[in-house]
């Protein structure tokens, strides 16, 4: 009997508010078996919420290994996230990898992502399935 | 600028060492040839003799009748009102010993404004003691008129510019989220089996192209904005255009008793592109109703005044505000949505903006969370 594979980690974390971009990413997560749990939120506030709420209640360990974040959201876009982010992750000792994953071309945007130091990399939509495989293997390694 | 100083000092030459005046005639063509194919003018004024002088050049440019003595006390005078404190300042540092070079506003005899590039320093006798001023100005009105409509247009065209860099990371932001998840889609499709998953993913098809469709709309409307806005500009009577945005919107209006207030006493009409004071109007005030505050009615309130020459539009209501530190800078980009409100497309105000500053007007906002929000739109 050949065992099923193994997801590459424990928990993700989407935030975008594109409902069918977020309906696409689950089923591929599902499909190539990527990561057992995924959160999803609609925007950046809803995140932090989540976020600081998790942190000063449960053990560390429950955080998402991998965000993968949109830059423009209604109520808290992508760059006040990251800003936020930033504060709680200096206080606490968080081990994620955060993706910018975004339609936007903008050199400007693409720059200014980049030389965050809480972000990994910029990602650039579309992404195609061996792309979502391969950076989920990447963080699981 | 060197034969400015070249001619200042043959100016200076020709007034103090009369003879070489006389005993030079060549001199004195190429001075006299000189000033008159640059326009520019001579002048000089001693305290300690109290003579002041001006070159027949510069009696022209200034168009002085013929028997005119020039004199400090009268000098400002053929300055232009708004430069004068910036001629009298430069004028007391001269006579400190500062020399200067600039581009000053002047006014001839007859109160005609012209640009004029001027130099100076000051005069000083044996012992280095300061004795008086000279100096020299070019009438240069018409280059400097054509500089600054250059610096004008320059400015537009950056503006216009950095709109158009603006709308094609825009557009291609949207259309690059629309055929991302068509691919992905297309790619899923083509690797599961499960019936239903298969009749969801269709679905999904048909919302994508959908959502492209929409956007494509929005693109439409907003390239016509600058198609219209080369269209005739007519008299609009605002009370006209608010009763049919009224009629338009009644259902709106009845639903949530709102009320509407407006004063166009001041500024009944304006010469303006009336399906854009139209979509002005509607846009503003439908936000002021969908954002209302939750425990109140809406009450907003329209009016038309002038003030400093501007004609202004204030539409202000009483909704639930905005935190404008937060959202200020995004307030009138695309598809920026601030509220969980289902039917915001985050579109209404961009394209507002876009119609006011098309027919080069401005419009701001002020807001206070919890209290109401305010719209000044400047035409």
């Amino acid at each position: 009997m050949m065992l099923a594979k193994p997801p590459f980690i424990k928990l993700a974390c989407i935030i975008d508010d594109d409902d069918i971009y977020i309906n696409l990413v689950k089923k591929i997560i599902d499909i190539k078996k990527l990561s057992e749990n995924l959160l999803i939120f609609k925007n950046g506030q809803e995140a932090i919420a989540y976020f600081t709420a998790i942190l000063e209640n449960v053990a560390e360990k429950s955080f998402p290994e991998i965000i993968l974040l949109d830059l423009n959201m209604p109520i808290m876009d992508g760059w006040d996230f990251i800003k936020k982010f930033t504060e709680i992750k200096s206080s606490k000792d968080i081990k994620t990898t955060l993706y910018v994953v975004s339609s936007s071309i903008d050199p400007f945007e693409i720059e200014k992502a980049k030389s965050s130091t809480i972000v990994t990399d910029y990602l650039l939509k579309p992404l195609n399935l061996e792309d979502f495989e391969a950076l989920f293997s990447k963080t699981s390694a | 600028m060197n034969f400015l100083r070249q001619k200042k000092r043959r100016v200076i030459q020709n007034k103090f060492e009369k003879p070489m005046v006389v005993k030079d005639p060549f001199d004195n063509f190429y001075y006299k040839e000189v000033a008159k194919m640059t326009a520019a003018g001579g002048w000089y004024s001693n305290f300690k003799e109290k003579v002041s002088f001006l070159d027949p050049e510069a009696r022209r440019i200034l168009k002085t009748p013929p028997n005119y003595k020039p004199s400090p006390k009268t000098a400002l005078e053929f300055y232009a009102e708004d430069h004068r404190q910036k001629a009298l300042e430069i004028f007391n540092s001269c006579s400190q010993g500062e020399a200067f070079t600039t581009d000053i506003k002047m006014l001839t005899y007859d109160k005609k404004e012209f640009w004029a590039r001027a130099v100076g320093e000051a005069i000083y006798d044996n012992n280095n003691d300061i004795i008086g001023v000279h100096g020299v100005f070019q009438d240069i009105n018409a280059e400097k008129l054509k500089e600054i409509s250059l610096e004008k247009s320059l400015k537009i065209i950056v503006s216009q510019n950095s709109r158009l860099l603006n709308f094609a990371h825009v557009v291609s932001h949207n259309l690059r989220s629309h055929s991302s998840n068509l691919q992905l889609t297309l790619e899923l499709l083509n690797s599961i089996n499960s019936e239903k998953e298969i009749k969801e993913l269709n679905e999904n098809l048909l919302k994508i192209s959908h959502n492209l469709n929409e956007t494509i709309s929005h693109l439409n409307e907003i390239v016509t904005i600058q198609a219209k806005a080369k269209e005739e500009k007519q008299p609009v009577n605002f009370e006209n255009t608010l009763e049919s945005v009224k009629n338009v919107i009644h259902k709106m209006i009845s639903e949530t008793d709102a009320e509407i207030y407006s004063d166009f006493s001041e500024m009944p009409t304006i010469q303006y592109v009336p399906a854009y004071l139209e979509n002005i109007l509607l846009n503003l005030i439908t936000n002021a109703i969908k954002y209302k505050h939750p425990d109140r009615n809406p009450v907003i309130d329209i009016c038309t005044y002038m003030e400093h020459n501007e004609k202004f539009l204030l539409i202000k209501d009483n909704g639930r505000g905005i935190d404008l530190d937060k959202y200020g800078s995004k307030l009138f980009n695309m598809y920026q949505t601030f509220h969980h409100n289902k039917d915001a497309r985050g579109i209404g105000l961009f394209i507002t903006k876009n119609q006011i500053e098309s027919l080069n007007g401005t419009i701001s906002v002020q807001s206070k969370p919890g209290e109401g929000t305010s719209f000044t739109i400047i035409f």
